[in-house]
């Protein structure tokens, strides 16, 4: 278990889930490949019983077409379909909240990212995010299209041209996080990174408002 | 007339190999002949599949190590963006293509396909095509934006150079061929089969074929639009995707993927339908639940349209919007468990017997679940954003199309080898090759659904070493090469039984299906004499079959005329209705591929208004194809044998060429509703609304180009009814092509009045994208009318033999149809953004 | 039987759906529409907007027109083996597609529709 534990870390491991939208889909997925492992091995079984067995009245062609290809696969299914739908739900941004909010601008290939309040504070490729709050990014993009991701928090959202997209992150921890565009596009996709660090809330408006128009960490 | 007299099998046979082999030596190069064109569609398949391979193994080489030197992010994006197009346009789609067209007209008990000339065209269209691309790769101007072309990537403001107009001007160029093979495919299902197959008899491989073909009529031309369109913009600066002027790189997402899923099902289903064909054989029992197959695998043609923004959950649309194609995913795998279920149940109600392509089909079951279960874990929209663009999705449509396509072909390979071939393996390297392909493959692609949720984003060239993909990167990479030895050894495999494999005598396998009644290796006209089929085609006795048939004791045993003859069925009940008389070999559809590949060239090298000349060359060529068909005298029914006769295909009544242009216009009219629904979702959802020029259109010219659509319909009509009471239909036929002309005239003034410069908005973009439509099917009707008139002077239409131009009135309705509503389009989007009156 | 008959006939078998399909296309766009035109702050009566009453109403339509089909195959009979065959077939799609209308769209009832 430590050994599974450890070898799903790092900076960017969707598994390693460091708030709470990256920890529910980390649990769906863990129950998905118990479910999946369930119904392959019996898939198996059932094919390699079809092949010593054949003839055997439990096997009869009826009770595997309806039971084997509609019952098992729709309950499945809706069950599934069901709880994504919940979890879904979960993720979508509410106006109940007033979050910190932060504008993520991608081009080819940087990330810019503009924070409120104080007037023009920037920062490339560094983001810099309050912890314990949730924080709500609006997403665009100069050029072409790219995507947004910081996996240890939760999904990802596109940064389209002509755009803005909204995705809600959390971070439960200050420390820091991995981010990476996950939309090719063009000769920088592989490099195109950033940095998220989140701190205690007093320190991130302390670090936030001397950054200038010049910007931290610019390329 | 009288039916010739029966005669010995030797002299059939070689009477009709007289008729029907393709002559030796440079003749090779006029083949139309089924068996010949089905096994070089597969050759030149497997070909592009060996470089796509090559393509693979680099990239794996590439990523082996992190920080790697090997090529740079400009070679290896293209490496990965023409494995992806190789494999899926030149090599899957054209596969299963090959497969079908060997094998189809056999199981059906035809002589060929419905359009043996076509086949041929879309042969050298998809070769010529695969060329440009492998070219481009040779000179490294290959395209390198991605096998989905995403915009604005892939628009001239950030891929100047020509390599994306090669994606987009070689992939239409190849698709060309797919919708060839999609129209014969359909039109040779529903007609040509042996007399008694009735709808419910077809072998199951016809059913996923049918269903195959027809997705392909509506998944195609939506992609095509988008190519038409992002060709557009590139070359003439028309914005359709341009977020500045109206455009939407949206668009272009939606018409790829409404393609782009559904081609997923077009590249599994005839495999489906080849696994369908064998388990019955090695469980020696016939298939279980066909019908509830049947009605599967229609949802599964329906259902795979409705899950396309399953790749774009991360664009940032409703949730419920999300929710319905998320539940039509997950939907999909219904039907697909079912027809699994179905073939375990087949196996269990049997006596199964093991054998090299049930061990490849094992393989099958193993990777084919394992991608499905994927499947619906990707189609759950919270999993989804996490995995989406990660290596977890390259895993996933590998086990889907690795599984779901290679391994099936792999044991439809050995399956039906020896019916190309007429020799049988001994089975030597058939077996560690499975174990190596299996094997790496699992190893190369299981892991990297892990480095997929370890946060490796796809189509990266390199990835620093601190983040812990590094071992099952170099993991995946030896797993690589291991396949890539087992499909060297299945290669060399092939070649020893090509090459030293036994002879057999008829049957190997104690199949049940048609094809198994032709002589193997197949004579070109493969029966010598059609049979009477009496049970379902999936499951009779071959042997029994065959030596009638040899003997000239079916349908159709003798030669006539120096004719090639076979039979078309009712579509339903399938009695004969009409002898169908295919054209002989030509080199014509060699010439016309390669005009229509110098159209290609000029589009590419820019030289618009050269483009002209072999446009005219080609659609002339194309015209001269009819000039041995048809009769200039009545022939009336036709002695088939048995007593029985019927009319030959130019005096039936839907012969074969008729069902090919109805479904030809569903294409087309899926085509115009792509074309509307890109227009509407510009106005609605693209930014820079509205357009700072609206456009006031001249109501009266678009009123009189919309009567003499409607004009140009009638008189077709009028011409056809002219010709059932036997007077000269060319006055009507004249009036017909003046009114689409005319229709053409006015449109172009719209276009110059209204429309002076379209690359001002997407507004005037879409409008003169319509109104462009509406001009082309006008131009063709005229073409057509003309035609007409032509056939008319050789005296090639009566009464009677009318096909020509109740072919042309189809165009000329649909044409009306179309333009109205095109024109009624055109106000209703100027009206939208207030271009009122 | 004629050639166009048959083609009819034919087509029953996608008739199921191809309801499916109409539905897909008109919920979508009427979500699209909805969306675009602020329909769901549109309150009517008992704290249901007009997003969700329309979308609604337009899943509960298909569904009927569905089980419509689904009653007409049913009763209709044949005898004969093509066309027993083929009412079979258009009969087990319809029901599927049935299924597949009520599965595909049933997030309208719950979901947060814009």
């Amino acid at each position: 278990m430590v050994l599974l534990l450890s070898a799903c870390a790092g900076d960017l491991s969707a598994l390693d889930a460091a708030g709470p939208n990256a920890r529910n889909v980390a649990n769906l997925w863990w129950i998905m490949v118990a479910g999946s492992a369930a119904i392959f091995v019996l898939v198996g079984a059932i094919l390699c019983l079809s092949f010593t067995q054949p003839g055997r009245h439990w096997l009869s062609a009826r009770w595997l077409i309806v039971g084997g290809g509609l019952v098992m696969p729709s309950a499945v299914i809706a069950a599934l379909v069901a709880t994504s739908f919940a979890l879904g739900e979960r993720l979508l941004v509410h106006a109940e909240q007033a979050p910190v909010r932060i504008e993520a601008t991608a081009r080819q290939w940087q990330w810019e990212f503009r924070y409120p309040g104080s007037d023009g504070a920037l920062s490339f490729n560094e983001l810099h995010i309050p912890a314990g709050r949730p924080v709500d990014f609006t997403v665009t993009s100069g050029d072409v299209i790219h995507s947004f991701w910081i996996p240890r928090l939760g999904g990802k959202i596109d940064a389209i041209p002509g755009h803005t997209n909204t995705i809600r992150l959390l971070a439960e921890k200050p420390g820091h996080y991995g981010g990476i565009c996950a939309e090719f596009c063009g000769e920088g996709h592989a490099v195109m990174r950033f940095a998220v660090e989140a701190h205690e809330p007093q320190r991130f408006t302390e670090i936030v408002d001397p950054l200038n128009a010049s910007g931290a960490g610019q390329q | 007339m009288d039916q010739p007299s029966p005669s010995s099998p030797i002299k059939l046979h070689h009477d009709l190999q007289a008729i029907w082999d393709t002559k030796p030596g440079w003749g090779r190069l006029s083949a139309v002949n089924h068996t010949v064109l089905g096994k070089r569609f597969i050759i030149a398949a497997f070909v592009f599949f060996a470089i796509g391979g090559v393509l693979a193994m680099l990239i794996r080489a590439q990523l082996a190590t992190p920080r790697s030197a090997f090529v740079g992010p400009d070679i290896y994006n293209q490496l990965f963006t023409m494995h992806g197009t190789v494999m899926m346009f030149l090599f899957a789609i054209p596969m299963f293509e090959g497969f079908a067209i060997y094998l189809l007209p056999k199981m059906l008990g035809a002589r060929d396909m419905a359009f043996p000339r076509l086949t041929a065209y879309g042969f050298w269209c998809y070769v010529f095509g695969g060329s440009i691309l492998i070219a481009a790769l040779l000179l490294g101007v290959a395209p390198d934006s991605g096998w989905f072309m995403y915009t604005p990537l892939s628009s001239s403001t950030y891929s100047p150079g020509i390599n994306a107009d090669i994606w987009l001007l070689g992939i239409t160029f190849v698709e060309i061929s797919a919708l060839s093979a999609a129209i014969e495919i359909t039109v040779s299902i529903l007609k040509l089969r042996a007399p008694g197959m009735s709808i419910d008899r077809l072998p199951i491989m016809a059913w996923y074929l049918l269903v195959t073909a027809l997705m392909m009529l509506f998944g195609f031309p939506p992609l095509i639009l988008g190519s038409i369109l992002l060709e557009l913009e590139r070359a003439f600066d028309l914005p359709f995707f341009d977020p500045v002027r109206g455009g939407d790189s949206l668009l272009w997402q939606h018409l790829f993927w409404l393609f782009g899923h559904p081609e997923v099902y077009i590249i599994f289903l005839p495999a489906a339908g080849a696994i369908s064909m064998m388990i019955p054989t090695f469980a020696r029992h016939p298939l279980v639940g066909y019908r509830a197959i049947i009605a599967a695998i229609i949802a599964v043609g329906f259902l795979s349209f409705g899950l396309w923004v399953h790749h774009m959950f991360a664009i940032g649309i409703p949730h419920l919007a999300l929710a319905f194609f998320s539940a039509a995913s997950g939907l999909v795998a219904i039907p697909t468990g079912l027809q699994i279920f179905a073939w375990i149940a087949t196996l269990a109600s049997g006596r199964p017997r093991f054998d090299v392509p049930m061990l490849y089909l094992a393989g099958f079951f193993v990777i084919f679940v394992i991608g499905g279960l994927t499947g619906v874990m990707l189609a759950m929209v919270p999993f989804n954003l996490q995995a989406h663009d990660t290596h977890f999705v390259v895993a996933h449509l590998h086990y889907v199309l690795v599984g779901g396509f290679v391994f099936p072909m792999l044991a439809a390979a050995y399956y039906w080898l020896p019916h190309i071939t007429g020799r049988v393996s001994d089975h030597k390297l058939s077996v560690p090759a499975f174990w190596l392909i299996f094997g790496g493959f699992n190893m190369t692609f299981f892991l990297m659904h892990l480095t997929g949720l370890l946060g490796m984003p796809r189509r990266i060239a390199s990835y620093p070493p601190e983040a812990k993909w590094e071992w099952l990167n170099l993991l995946s990479s030896v797993g690589s090469f291991l396949m890539a030895i087992g499909f060297a050894l299945f290669v060399v495999d092939i070649i020893l039984q090509v090459r030293f494999g036994k002879a057999f005598r008829r049957n190997p396998w104690g199949a049940r299906s048609l094809e198994w009644a032709t002589p193997t290796p197949p004579p070109a006209y493969a029966f010598a004499s059609l049979p009477r089929v009496q049970s379902r085609a999936d499951w009779l006795d071959p042997e029994d079959h065959a030596v009638k048939l040899a003997a000239g004791r079916g349908y159709l045993g003798f030669a006539r005329y120096g004719w090639m003859e076979t039979l078309g069925v009712g579509m339903i009940e399938g009695e004969p209705d009409q002898v169908i008389v295919l054209p002989k070999p030509t080199i014509l559809p060699l010439w016309t591929g390669l005009a229509t590949g110098a159209i290609v060239l000029c589009l590419l090298f820019k030289a618009y208004w050269l483009a002209l000349l072999p446009l005219a060359i080609t659609v002339t060529l194309l015209l001269s194809w009819t000039r041995t068909t048809g009769a200039q005298s009545d022939l009336g029914p036709l002695p088939i044998g048995h007593g029985q006769s019927a009319a030959v295909h130019w005096e039936a009544e839907r012969p074969p060429s008729w069902w090919a242009m109805v479904f030809t216009l569903g294409a087309d009219a899926t085509f115009f509703a792509s074309l509307l629904f890109g227009c509407v979702f510009l106005a609605l959802i693209a930014p820079a609304w509205p357009p700072p020029v609206v456009v006031s259109p001249s109501y009266g010219l678009l009123a009189l180009a919309a009567l003499l659509m409607i004009a140009a319909a009638i008189y077709g009509r009028l011409a056809l009814r002219d010709l059932a009471r036997t007077r000269s239909p060319s006055a009507w036929l004249g009036l017909c092509a003046l009114s689409h002309a005319g229709v053409c005239a006015v449109v172009a003034a719209v276009i110059a009045s209204d429309i002076p410069d379209p690359t001002l908005h997407a507004h005037h973009a879409t409008l003169f994208a319509i109104l462009g439509y509406a001009f082309l099917h006008s131009g063709v009707g005229c073409i057509l009318a003309l035609y007409g008139v032509q056939r008319q002077r050789h005296g090639k239409l009566s009464a009677l033999r009318s096909l020509d131009l109740r072919i042309g009135s189809l165009w000329h309705d649909y044409a009306a149809v179309a333009g109205v509503v095109a024109l009624l389009a055109v106000v209703a989007l100027c009206w939208s953004v207030g271009g009122r009156p | 039987m004629g050639e166009v008959a048959s083609g009819k006939r034919l087509l029953a078998l996608a008739a199921g759906f191809v309801i499916w399909s109409v539905a897909f296309v008109v919920l979508y766009s009427a979500l699209s529409i909805g969306c675009r035109q602020g329909w769901s702050d549109v309150h009517l009566l008992a704290g249901l907007s007009l997003q969700r009453v329309q979308l609604v109403a337009l899943y509960v339509l298909h569904l009927l027109a569905g089980l419509g089909l689904v009653v007409f195959l049913r009763r209709s009979q044949f005898t004969s083996g093509a066309a027993a065959f083929l009412q079979t077939v258009a009969f087990y799609a319809a029901i599927a597609a049935v299924f597949s209308t009520a599965f595909t769209f049933a997030g309208t009832l719950m979901l947060t529709p814009c």
